[in-house]
């Protein structure tokens, strides 16, 4: 099970990955021996918490530091889904004063054209998943630099 | 100090289980279970993320881990709190306690949760 933890562990940015990979191995290990321990139940909740925080945090981390402008890509990007899904090409374009000729029945919607509805309805909702907590809860913290024990890597930043 | 805040539930818990002593990531974990009597358990990508978070904004230090460790732990970073961690957590702690005082001033509050 370690083994196949320690896969997963590649699909995190390798900085990450070089800095946490070997303790978030060990953690696993060790929390996993301790589930098995107290039974089968008790692995498969630890093995199932374990892979939903996987998801979350492959997430945060692929998207760190470049959150606003992938709101502001996908906002662009559901615009312009929509503005598809309103399907222009088959509006009537040719306006006549008077009655209208005959009456007309909207044409069928074709199964590519809800998909894409769909999908444009899936996106800002994922979005707002990913980055309405980033957005919201963000502390102006300013700080000078800061130098650990073990290198001389400096930095400041803005935990949230 | 308000510009500290506020504090997200996993950064706070993680200030929270240094301010005790210095901890590895295992042992932070642990600690967050603990104090919150298991309703909040942080995995590890959680926790990492996090720390990472903290270490570059000065609020959490890597330190070398104590002499005295046993096989398993000698590969494990130790973390410490540095004093702006410290100064963040309670900064965050009198905003919480300001807001419960707020709180227990209010008559549309329950009585019960008040006291």
């Amino acid at each position: 099970m370690r083994h196949v933890y320690n896969r997963l562990l590649c699909l995190y940015p390798a900085v990450f990955r070089r800095r946490y990979g070997t303790e978030m191995s060990l953690d696993f290990a060790e929390g996993w021996a301790e589930a098995r321990a107290v039974g089968p139940v008790a692995a498969v909740v630890f093995a199932s918490r374990v892979a939903g925080d996987l998801v979350v945090s492959l997430v945060r981390e692929w998207t760190r530091g470049f959150r606003i402008a992938i709101a502001a890509a996908t906002a662009g990007v559901t615009l312009l889904l929509w503005s598809v899904a309103l399907r222009p090409w088959a509006w009537q374009w040719d306006m006549q004063i008077g009655p209208p000729p005959r009456a007309r029945t909207a044409p069928p919607v074709t199964e590519t054209e809800l998909l894409v509805l769909a999908t444009a309805v899936l996106i800002p909702v994922l979005v707002v998943l990913v980055c309405a907590t980033r957005l919201v809860k963000r502390p102006e913290v300013t700080h000078g630099a800061t130098r650990t024990e073990r290198g001389s890597r400096t930095a400041s930043g803005k935990p949230a | 100090m308000a510009a500290y805040q506020p504090l997200t539930p996993a950064v706070f818990h993680v200030l929270l289980a240094l301010a005790d002593g210095d901890k590895h990531g295992y042992a932070i974990m642990k600690s967050v279970e603990e104090h919150t009597g298991g309703t909040l358990r942080m995995g590890a990508g959680t926790l990492y993320g996090t720390l990472q978070r903290l270490t570059d904004a000065g609020w959490v230090l890597e330190v070398t881990p104590p002499q005295a460790l046993s096989v398993r732990d000698e590969k494990r970073r130790f973390y410490r709190l540095t004093a702006d961690g410290r100064q963040a957590l309670g900064a965050e702690v009198k905003r919480l306690e300001d807001l419960v005082r707020l709180a227990r001033r209010s008559r549309g509050v329950p009585k019960a949760a008040r006291y």
